[in-house]
C-alpha cells in the first residue's frame, strides 16, 4: 500500500510543479512560485543551521541580502558573466558564514539570537547608508537579469522551471548531507553538545560548517533572486524577512529538511492566497508561530518526512527481535565468559597509561580536587571510590577533557589537560556519564556511529561504521535496539547504549561514571563480566562506582578520594581496611583497635545496598 | 554640548535599564527571554496614547496607572497561556515562540490603531531646566527620576518584603519552593505581569521623545538585551548599569562618530563585550555544571 502510495504522491507533485507553465498561468502567479522557489533554497541553509546543528539565526535574511548585493554588484561594476558573480558571491558570503560559525562557538543560545539579530540591523544600516557602494534606500536597479530564451518569452517563466529544479535538487543534496558522518555530528552536537564534544565531535568544526552550508544556501537563494527580478533594495533583507525564513522552518517542522520545503510554499504562497485579508494576515501569521511551537511543534514535517522516507533516515531494517528478557546482557555476558575463557591470556599489564599529576580543581571557592597525583595502570580495572562530593565525577571530567584543571593528565606521555574533549577522545579516552547523555532526538545505532573513530589498519567507510557500531551494541547485549530512538529507551537501556557509544572507537582508556546505576542489582555482576572482556581486548579501565562489592569483585585496584584529597591507593581488600578511608565514610576518627569491626560494617552496608533496589 | 549629549544619553539609557531588569526578573525566575519585550513596549505607548489619554481623555497619572494595570493583564495572561508551557521546551523554541508573539502585539497595534504615527505632548512641557550649565529637558528629568524611584522600589521588596522572599525562593529552586508551599505559577505570572509593567513604563516614557510608532519598541527591546548581556545576563544590578551605560556610549559614540550608525555603534558594543568580557559587567552568580 505505502509503496504504491508514494509514487503516487511524487506523481501528484511534479504535474502540479509543471501545471503552472504548461497551462500558461498568470505571470503574476508565476512569479509568486518562482519567490517560493527562492525562498526555499534561503529556509534551507537555515534549517541546517537552526533545524540540524541546533544554532539559532535570526539573520538570514541579511545572509541573503550579502548574497544578493555581491552578486548584482559583480555583474554591474566588473562586468563579470552571471554564473561567475554567483559562484564568487557564494564564496564571500561562505567566508561571512564561516566567521559567524567561529563567532558561534563562543556565543550560544540567546546570545546568539541576539548576535544574529544585531547584525541583521547592521546590514540593514549599513546597505542604507553606503549610497555609493549599495545605492541607499533605493537600492541597485537595471542589473542584468538572466533570460533563457529557448524555454519561453518572459523571464518569469524562463526561469521557472530550472529554480523549481534547482530547489529540488538542492533539498535532495541536504537530505543526503543530512544522513552523512558530518550530518550526524551536527544532531549530535544539537541535542547535546557536551556529550558530542566528549564522544570526539569537533564542535568548532561542526558549527563552523553549518553556518558555512548557512551562509552558502542564503547567498544562492539572493543572487538567484537579483538574476530573477534585477533589482535589490534594503528592504528586501530585514529582520522581519529573516523572522519569515525561521517561520518557514519552524512551520515544516524543526529539524526535518524536507518540512522546511513544504513550510516555505505554505509561507510564501499563502499572503498572495489571502490577499483580502492582508490586513490580518501578519497577526495571524505571529499567532500562527506561536500555537505552531506550542501544540504543533512536528509541523508539516511528518508529511514530508514520508514524502522522502528512506532518503532522510536511511533504509529502514526489520526492528532486530527482543530478547526474552527485559535487556539480553546475560547473554551477552555469557557470550563475554565464553569468549574470555577461550580467548587468549590477559594482555601484559605493567607500566603507567596513564599518569594523573597534581591536579587540582576549584569551583568558586570550593576545592573539588586538590593536588591529586595516581597512575593508570595499562590493562587494569581501577576503582575510583570515595563519599558523595568527594571530586570523582570532576576527575573523570578532567580525565575526558570537559573540565578544565591544574597539573597534568598525560596519556602516553601526551599531555590531556586542557585539550578539547574532542581531541581527547582521538588519543584515545572514551567515557560514559554519570546521567547518561545520549542524542535523544538520534537513532541507537546513529548514536553509537557518531563517536566511531578510524583504527590505523582497520576499515573505514559507512558501511564499516556500521557493521562496527551493530557489533559494539551486540556487545552491550542491545543490538536489538538499533533502529529505536534514544530519547525513547528507559534508564537501564540508555547506559547500556552509552557503553556500546563508549566502546565503538575501541578506546585505550575507558572512564566509566558508575556504570550500574540504573542497572537491576542481578545485572550488576554480569556488568563485572563485560568489564572483564573488554579488558581482555585491550581496554584500561577507571570506573566510578558506588557499590562496594562491585568494586571489591572486579578492580585490581583502587583510589580513594575525600573532599578533593586522595586518601588511599591500593588493592581492594586493604584500601577498605585503611583507617582514612572509614572515617571518611563513616565521618569519625578510627583509632587502631575498632577500625577492623567498622571496616566490616562498611562491607556490610555497601552489600545490603547493592542488594536494595534502585 | 557633549554635557547634553551624555544628558540625552543617560535618559535613553534609563529607559534600556528599565526594559533589561524586565528581561532580568524574567530570566532569573522562568529562564527564558521574552523576545516580545519590544512590543510590549510599544502595545503600552499604543494604549497609553491612543485609549487612555486620546480618546477617554484620562489625566496624565490615571492613565499611567490603567496602562500598568492592562499591561500587567496581558503579562499575566501570556505568561499562563503561552510562556509557562514554553518552559520544558528547547530555548530555541521558547525564542520563535516570543518572537511570534512579538510579531502578533505589533500587527494588533497597527490593526487596532491604524499604521499613521502618533504625535503626544508631554503634559509636563518641553521646558529645559539648567543645572549650573547642565541643561535637561523636564521629559528627560521625569525619566530619571522614574526609573530611579522603580530601581529603589524594587530593590527594597525583593530585599525586604515577603514576595521578594518568594520570588528569590521561587528564582533559586521552584520545585523546592513549590514544595514549601508557595503558589509558584502564582510568582511566575506575577514577575512576567511586573517585566510587561516595566516595558509600558518605557513605552509611556518615550512616547513623547519620538512619534508612536508601530516600530518604536523593536529597537529599544533589542538594546534592553544587550544592556542586559553588557551588565551581565539575569543580573539585576547588572541591568541598570548596562543599560545606562548602553544609552550614554551609545550616545556619544553617534555625536563623535556618526549619527547614522548610532544603531550599529550599539551592536558592535555587545559584539566587544561578548569576544572581551562574555559574563558581563556584573555577572549574576552561576554554578559550574560540567
Amino acid at each position: 500500500m505505502s509503496s504504491f502510495l508514494r509514487p503516487a504522491a511524487w506523481l501528484l507533485i511534479a504535474a502540479a510543479i509543471v501545471a503552472p507553465i504548461a497551462m500558461g498561468m498568470n505571470t503574476y502567479y508565476l512569479h509568486v512560485l518562482n519567490l517560493a522557489w527562492i525562498f526555499a533554497i534561503a529556509a534551507l541553509g537555515l534549517s541546517v543551521a537552526t533545524g540540524v546543528a541546533g544554532q539559532i539565526v535570526l539573520g538570514q535574511a541579511a545572509l541573503v541580502g550579502i548574497g544578493a548585493y555581491a552578486t548584482a554588484l559583480l555583474m554591474m561594476r566588473l562586468s563579470l558573466p552571471w554564473w561567475l558573480a554567483l559562484l564568487l558571491a557564494m564564496v564571500l558570503t561562505g567566508a561571512v558564514g564561516a566567521a559567524l560559525g567561529l563567532i558561534s562557538t563562543r556565543i550560544k543560545g540567546h546570545y546568539l539570537a541576539i548576535v544574529t539579530l544585531a547584525l541583521n540591523e547592521i546590514f540593514r544600516i549599513v546597505a542604507v547608508n553606503e549610497e555609493a557602494l549599495t545605492g541607499g534606500p533605493m537600492g541597485l536597479r537595471n542589473i542584468p537579469t538572466l533570460s533563457i530564451p529557448g524555454l519561453s518569452e518572459t523571464i518569469t517563466q524562463q526561469l521557472y522551471l530550472p529554480l523549481a529544479g534547482l530547489m529540488f535538487v538542492s533539498y535532495a543534496l541536504m537530505i543526503v548531507f543530512h544522513r552523512s558522518a558530518l550530518g550526524r555530528e551536527l544532531r549530535a552536537v544539537r541535542d547535546d553538545e557536551m556529550a558530542a564534544e566528549a564522544m570526539g565531535v569537533n564542535s568548532v568544526r561542526a558549527k563552523t560548517i553549518a553556518f558555512m552550508i548557512c551562509s552558502l544556501w542564503g547567498a544562492l537563494s539572493g543572487g538567484l533572486y537579483v538574476l530573477l527580478v534585477g533589482f535589490v533594495a534594503p528592504t528586501n533583507f530585514t529582520i522581519a524577512e529573516s523572522i519569515k525564513m525561521m517561520l518557514m522552518v519552524v512551520l515544516g517542522g524543526l529539524g526535518s529538511i524536507p518540512g522546511t520545503m513544504l513550510g516555505a510554499i505554505v509561507v510564501t504562497i499563502l499572503p498572495e492566497a489571502l490577499r483580502d485579508l492582508q490586513t490580518y494576515y501578519m497577526a495571524a501569521f505571529g499567532a500562527a508561530v506561536v500555537i505552531i511551537m506550542l501544540v504543533w511543534p512536528k509541523g508539516l514535517g511528518v508529511f514530508s518526512d514520508w514524502l522522502w522516507g528512506s532518503f532522510l533516515t536511511g533504509r529502514r531494517e526489520p526492528e532486530l527481535s527482543a530478547p526474552a528478557g527485559p535487556l539480553s546482557l546475560a547473554a551477552a555476558a555469557a557470550a563475554a565468559s565464553s569468549a574470555l575463557a577461550a580467548g587468549p591470556a590477559l594482555p601484559e599489564t605493567g607500566g603507567p597509561l596513564m599518569r594523573v599529576h597534581k591536579v587540582s580543581r576549584t569551583f568558586g571557592g570550593v576545592r573539588a580536587l586538590n593536588d591529586v597525583s595516581f597512575d593508570v595502570i595499562r590493562g587494569e580495572i581501577l576503582g575510583l571510590i570515595g563519599p558523595n562530593g568527594s571530586g570523582k565525577s570532576t576527575m573523570i571530567n578532567a580525565c575526558s577533557g570537559v573540565v578544565h584543571v591544574d597539573g597534568s593528565i598525560e596519556l602516553e606521555g601526551h599531555p590531556l589537560q586542557n585539550h578539547p574533549a574532542w581531541e581527547v577522545h582521538a588519543y584515545g579516552v572514551a567515557r560514559i556519564f554519570q546521567n547518561v547523555r545520549l542524542w535523544e532526538s538520534m537513532t541507537v545505532l546513529e548514536n553509537v556511529m557518531v563517536a566511531w573513530r578510524r583504527v590505523p589498519g582497520q576499515p573505514s567507510g559507512e558501511a564499516a561504521i556500521r557493521e562496527a557500531s551493530l557489533a559494539a551494541l551486540e556487545q552491550m547485549g542491545v543490538r536489538h535496539l538499533a533502529m529505536r530512538q534514544a530519547g525513547d529507551l528507559s534508564f537501564g537501556q540508555s547506559r547500556l547504549v552509552e557503553m556500546a557509544r563508549a566502546i565503538v572507537g575501541r578506546p585505550k582508556v575507558l572512564l566509566l561514571d558508575e556504570p550500574a546505576a540504573g542497572l537491576r542489582g542481578g545485572l550488576v555482576l554480569e556488568l563485572s563480566t563485560i568489564l572483564q572482556r573488554l579488558r581482555a581486548q585491550g581496554m584500561t579501565i577507571l570506573v566510578v562506582e558506588h557499590r562496594i562489592k562491585l568494586v571489591t569483585s572486579m578492580c585490581d585496584r583502587v583510589v580513594v578520594l575525600n573532599l578533593g584529597d586522595l586518601i588511599a591507593d591500593g588493592a581492594p581488600a586493604a584500601v577498605m581496611e585503611s583507617p582514612a578511608v572509614i572515617e571518611a565514610y563513616l565521618g569519625e576518627r578510627a583509632d587502631a583497635a575498632s577500625h577492623e569491626t567498622r571496616a566490616r560494617r562498611i562491607r556490610r552496608r555497601s552489600v545490603n545496598h547493592a542488594v536494595a533496589p534502585g | 554640548m557633549l554635557g547634553q549629549v551624555i544628558a540625552s544619553g543617560l535618559a535613553m539609557g534609563c529607559i534600556y535599564a528599565l526594559v533589561a531588569l524586565g528581561y532580568a526578573y524574567v530570566w532569573n525566575t522562568m529562564a527564558i527571554v521574552n523576545f516580545a519585550a519590544g512590543e510590549f513596549l510599544t502595545f503600552a505607548a499604543y494604549i497609553f496614547v491612543a485609549t487612555f489619554t486620546m480618546s477617554l481623555g484620562l489625566p496624565f497619572w490615571s492613565s499611567l496607572l490603567l496602562t500598568a494595570a492592562a499591561m500587567a493583564a496581558l503579562g499575566a495572561l501570556f505568561s499562563r497561556l503561552v510562556f509557562a508551557r514554553l518552559q520544558r521546551q528547547r530555548a530555541l523554541v521558547a525564542i520563535i515562540a516570543t518572537v511570534g508573539f512579538g510579531i502578533f502585539l505589533k500587527e494588533m497595534a497597527r490593526i487596532i490603531y491604524g499604521p499613521e504615527p502618533l504625535l503626544y505632548v508631554s503634559p509636563f512641557g518641553d521646558d529645559m531646566l539648567d543645572f549650573g550649565g547642565f541643561r535637561l529637558s523636564v521629559q528627560q528629568l521625569l525619566i530619571m527620576v522614574v526609573v530611579v524611584v522603580v530601581m529603589a522600589a524594587q530593590y527594597f521588596v525583593l530585599r525586604y518584603s515577603m514576595i521578594g522572599k518568594i520570588m528569590r525562593a521561587t528564582a533559586l529552586d521552584r520545585e523546592t519552593a513549590a514544595l514549601m508551599g508557595i503558589p509558584v505559577n502564582a510568582v511566575l505570572a506575577g514577575t512576567f505581569a511586573f517585566s510587561a509593567v516595566l516595558a509600558a513604563l518605557a513605552g509611556i516614557l518615550l512616547a513623547p521623545l519620538f512619534y508612536v510608532t508601530t516600530e518604536m519598541g523593536s529597537l529599544v527591546g533589542l538594546k534592553g538585551f544587550v544592556a542586559m548581556i553588557i551588565g551581565g545576563f539575569g543580573s539585576v544590578p547588572g541591568a541598570i548599569v548596562g543599560g545606562v551605560l548602553l544609552g550614554v556610549i551609545e550616545n556619544v559614540g553617534a555625536f563623535a562618530i556618526s549619527s547614522t550608525y548610532k544603531d550599529a555603534i550599539a551592536f558592535t558594543m555587545l559584539l566587544v563585550f561578548l569576544v572581551v568580557r562574555p559574563e558581563g559587567l556584573i555577572p549574576e552568580r552561576s554554578a559550574d555544571r560540567a
